[in-house]
């Protein structure tokens, strides 16, 4: 049988930090895209 | 070939998934190598429209005075043809490319978030239609050239709400690749793949990918205040509510530049993976390629204004800016030293992806040179705005990024699709293209020299002669994806099965997986031994 990628402990482990990294990424992302828009916006 | 892997096919067949649907395959699917073909089938068909477009172009160039199109709609063919191109061909082949071949070169099931993976890909078809639908709008499409300068560009309509909610959704699309790519390369390699020994290509798209993740959304802040001043009345770049339209070359630039990188990159680790296969020895300074391509991603965020020069800069800031360019001549002069070292007293054979991958090192490098003459600040006061930009970026990124992509596709076709493909034609399309391309893009340098603008549907006479040339070479060009497409086609139809390792000299475990890879590999993670890795062994 197919092994269930839910069913391997290990995988799972690097999925769920896979995850992680991936909102802390996104968050990044977002800061950058706020602070360019931000840093233009006094006076305008 | 006895070489695969027993960790990549077990129990490959015995699993009871059932038969999945055209619906449900292609629209709905998660899996790394479908999604990989999708992005590569999206950037094909935007090579065809983007090509297209070119030649409307060249036809309008081909002899002085107005032909075919009007000077308006001259403009929206070459802003489109640099979008389509860019976002829609270039970029995606790279992600597609990406999809593909990292989970395989790692070890690893599929890519970290499968299911973003999906969401990634289709919102590039929307995003695109979208785009494209600008050209029948009231005004027709966006004209301002790629870049976007106001107060030029803010003075579009419809069109420019429409293309930049697009290139937002490209953005979002690209954010969420290198998302994927990041989480997929630090988590899920194989046990025995370090970091330095992944191949160099999983190296550059790493790289690559924190690139995208820090420039595209200022490329998204940039536009979105474009909008805001174009339909909400700021003025961040309008002067006269005390905005400042230089500001948006700085920001567009602060995003501009890294994104040469994002584009040629991934290139130079194409090429890295093809020449030690055909020279059949080892990548030569492995190391000093990784540390190289971190170098040129982080020199790429700090020459931004080597692009607007001619804006009127303090002497500092141009003489800081031309120096900061021509360092980064330091790296990538390591990158094509260590290729041609490489090749060096190796066995070499030149199957079609050698071709490609050593018009590569040749004609990128003459884009590289013609680069660092225009990052002189004097010279660049004559060269900018010319067509010697136009034939610097274009032997960049068309022998330099697109000659990877189908170095690429030459090179793990195999792989893909389990059968080797006609080498005599697929060599007749690497020499017509080497031929077309250099007749297209080199007069262009000459045009430049004696002071041709860019971006005009008419010229003065004397230029007469070489934009024939250059058109002539643009319709050879034009000929050249439906050659690959016949020689990919004829190849899934009639060509000889290929073998799990298809080139003799190929490493890494990429190929210890059959011919064509399984649906699903290395479900479960493979135990390395010494010579399945690219770089170096298990043990040491």
């Amino acid at each position: 049988m197919r092994p269930d990628p839910a069913a391997d402990p290990t995988l799972d482990a690097r999925r769920k930090r896979a995850r992680r990294m991936a909102w802390v990424l996104a968050v990044v992302a977002l800061a950058v895209y706020a602070g360019f828009l931000l840093s233009g916006m006094p006076g305008r | 070939m006895s070489a695969t892997h027993p960790d990549a096919v077990a129990h490959h067949d015995a699993h009871g998934h059932h038969k999945q649907g055209f619906v449900e395959r292609w629209f709905f699917s998660t899996n790394h190598k479908d999604i990989g073909t999708l992005y590569l089938v999206f950037s094909f068909i935007m090579v065809i429209i983007g090509a297209a477009l070119s030649v409307g172009i060249r036809a309008e160039l081909a002899e002085p005075g107005l032909q075919f199109v009007r000077p308006e709609v001259f403009n929206q063919l070459t802003t489109m043809h640099a979008l389509v191109m860019i976002f829609g061909a270039i970029m995606p082949a790279f992600v597609g490319l990406a999809n593909w071949m990292i989970p395989l070169q790692i070890g690893a099931p599929d890519m970290a978030l499968p299911r973003m993976n999906n969401w990634s890909f289709w919102i590039m078809p929307f995003a695109f239609t979208l785009l494209l639908l600008t050209f029948f709008l009231p005004g027709g499409a966006l004209a301002g050239g790629w870049t976007l300068y106001p107060p030029l560009s803010l003075q579009g309509g419809a069109n420019l709400a429409f293309g930049i909610f697009a290139i937002h959704m490209m953005g979002i699309s690209s954010i969420m690749g290198a998302i994927n790519i990041i989480a997929t390369i630090l988590n899920m390699r194989a046990p025995g793949i370090d970091l330095l020994k992944m191949p160099i290509f999983c190296w550059t798209w790493l790289i690559t990918a924190f690139l995208l993740i820090a420039v595209m959304p200022v490329l998204a802040g940039a536009v979105t205040m474009l909008l805001t001043d174009r339909f909400f009345s700021t003025s961040f770049f309008n002067a006269a509510g005390g905005g400042d339209p230089v500001m948006f070359q700085h920001i567009f630039w602060f995003f501009g530049h890294p994104e040469v990188y994002i584009m040629i990159l991934p290139a130079f680790g194409i090429v890295s993976e093809i020449i030690p296969t055909f020279s059949r020895k080892p990548l030569f300074g492995y190391q000093a390629m990784v540390y190289a391509t971190a170098a040129i991603a982080f020199l790429s965020f700090i020459v931004w204004a080597h692009h607007m020069f001619v804006v009127g800069m303090p002497l500092g800031g141009e003489l800081y800016f031309m120096f900061a360019t021509m360092l980064i001549s330091i790296p990538t002069g390591v990158k094509v030293f260590n290729w041609v070292t490489t090749m060096w007293r190796g066995s070499l054979t030149f199957e079609p992806p050698m071709l490609w991958a050593i018009a590569f090192v040749v004609l990128f490098t003459i884009g590289g040179f013609s680069g660092l003459m225009l990052a002189i600040v004097p010279a660049d006061f004559q060269y900018h705005d010319t067509y010697f930009v136009v034939a610097h970026f274009h032997y960049v990124l068309v022998t330099g990024a697109l000659f990877a992509i189908i170095a690429a596709i030459y090179y793990w076709w195999p792989k893909w699709s389990g059968r080797m493909y006609n080498e005599t034609w697929a060599k007749f399309h690497f020499w017509w293209s080497i031929v077309f391309v250099n007749v297209l893009f080199f007069p262009q340098h000459f045009l430049g020299l004696a002071g041709m603008p860019r971006r005009i549907p008419d010229y003065s006479v004397v230029f007469a002669d070489w934009n024939l040339v250059s058109s002539i070479g643009a319709f050879g060009m034009f000929l050249t994806p439906f050659m690959m497409a016949f020689i990919l086609w004829h190849s899934l139809k009639h060509g000889a099965k290929a073998e799990a390792r298809a080139w003799e000299g190929a490493r890494g475990l990429e190929w210890t997986v059959p011919s064509p890879a399984p649906h699903h590999t290395f479900e479960r993670p493979p135990v390395i031994k010494d010579g399945d890795l690219a770089h170096g062994d298990v043990t040491h």
